[in-house]
């Protein structure tokens, strides 16, 4: 699976071994660009020619539009280098990554039960991790819009490339690859709508459509459109799904290979997308007509402005 | 007593260096050096070429109840 943050919180690799006995591997990146993802791509199947897995490439619209970088090292695929290997071992990152993915498995109790007897565990994890907690609390509470400005008015032609060398060189190897176009949440969708950049997404949808069929679960649907609050099951954010909404979406697309429950996702292609598009401008033209005080509290400018603090601090 | 002080002092290093070293190799975040056997693994930039490298067998991850 090739995506950004929203895949890697939405998709459980547990979930999905429990549910179909086979493994996941998430190679997903923050903030992933078109470039960066066909880069991905490309080093698995130089690495690995003859493999036999199937394929998840989740689509980001924002970053899509708006990334246009690519921030990764050079490749060399024959072995792990001296410099990889040093900066695994000896690095902070790798230091510090270690440490937070120790306290992670202590607490979802998959490493030293005997920790749990100590009681010690809870009150480092909570030390540990305060400011994570504190990022998700401000997301949810706060900020549900985190995100979603687009600055850019068009799609951005680099992106439309590379995706359309993914599925190139996905047809030249014959590898089963599903698309996903990132899950958001109805008020992303809303602001879209509001910032007049709707009609940019639905261009973009309909080239994307063009190039390879996708799942698109972005549209306003019976799960999506609760507010953001820490009762909601289905997002962690505006932009960010949980992985009670992957694991749904997982049953419906790898292991029936067909979408049945069309009332909060459809399979796309270049037939059947002007219909949807039709469908889904209805879809949310009504909610911002049926709710007027959603839209004005979260739609207002000062939002955009705090949002900025926000990722001007965490990221 | 400056020599045995700046003894003492390499010593620590040496001794922090390779703790963090084995903290590393074992804790294995970008599971690289046991692909896919812990249950939580980071991606990161850096290290994607290395993670895919090193997936060559892949065990399945553990179960949860």
């Amino acid at each position: 699976m090739i995506g950004d943050s929203n895949t890697d919180i939405c998709f459980d690799t547990n979930d999905f071994y429990n549910a179909t006995q086979k493994t996941l591997i998430k190679y997903t990146l923050n903030g992933i660009s078109a470039q960066e993802q066909y880069e991905v791509l490309k080093a698995y199947l130089t690495v690995h020619p003859d493999t036999k897995s199937k394929f998840i490439i989740s689509i980001n619209f924002s970053s899509y539009v708006d990334n246009d970088y690519n921030y990764l090292p050079k490749f060399y695929p024959d072995k792990i280098t001296l410099q990889e290997l040093f900066s695994l071992l000896f690095s902070i990152t790798a230091a510090k990554a270690s440490l937070e993915t120790i306290l992670w498995n202590m607490e979802n109790k998959y490493l030293f039960s005997l920790v749990d007897k100590i009681r010690i565990n809870k009150y480092l994890t909570n030390f540990l991790t305060c400011k994570k907690l504190k990022i998700k609390y401000e997301a949810r509470e706060i900020f549900p819009n985190l995100r979603i400005k687009i600055y850019t008015p068009e799609l951005n032609p680099k992106s439309i490339y590379y995706l359309n060398k993914m599925t190139k060189l996905l047809k030249e190897k014959n590898i089963k690859c599903y698309f996903i176009l990132n899950i958001v949440h109805t008020y992303t969708l809303a602001n879209f709508y509001k910032s007049g950049k709707w009609n940019l997404y639905m261009d973009f949808k309909k080239q994307f459509s063009q190039l390879t069929p996708f799942y698109d679960f972005s549209f306003v649907n019976e799960y999506n459109q609760a507010p953001i609050t820490f009762s909601n099951i289905y997002f962690q954010d505006s932009m960010h799904p949980t992985n009670t909404y992957g694991k749904m979406v997982l049953e419906n697309i790898v292991e029936k290979d067909y979408m049945d429950n069309t009332s909060f996702g459809m399979l796309i292609d270049k037939n059947n997308i002007d219909n949807a598009i039709n469908m889904q401008t209805k879809r949310i033209e009504k909610f911002i007509k049926n709710n007027p005080e959603i839209i004005n509290k979260y739609m207002k400018n000062e939002i955009d402005d705090l949002t900025k603090k926000v990722q001007y601090k965490y990221y | 007593m400056f020599k045995t002080k700046n003894f003492i002092f390499l010593i620590s290093c040496i001794i922090l260096t390779v703790a963090i070293a084995f903290l590393n190799y074992f804790t294995d975040p970008f599971g690289v050096f046991t692909p896919a056997a812990g249950s939580y693994t980071y991606s990161d930039r850096e290290y994607i070429y290395a993670h895919i490298k090193s997936h060559k067998n892949i065990p399945p991850p553990p179960t949860t109840s």
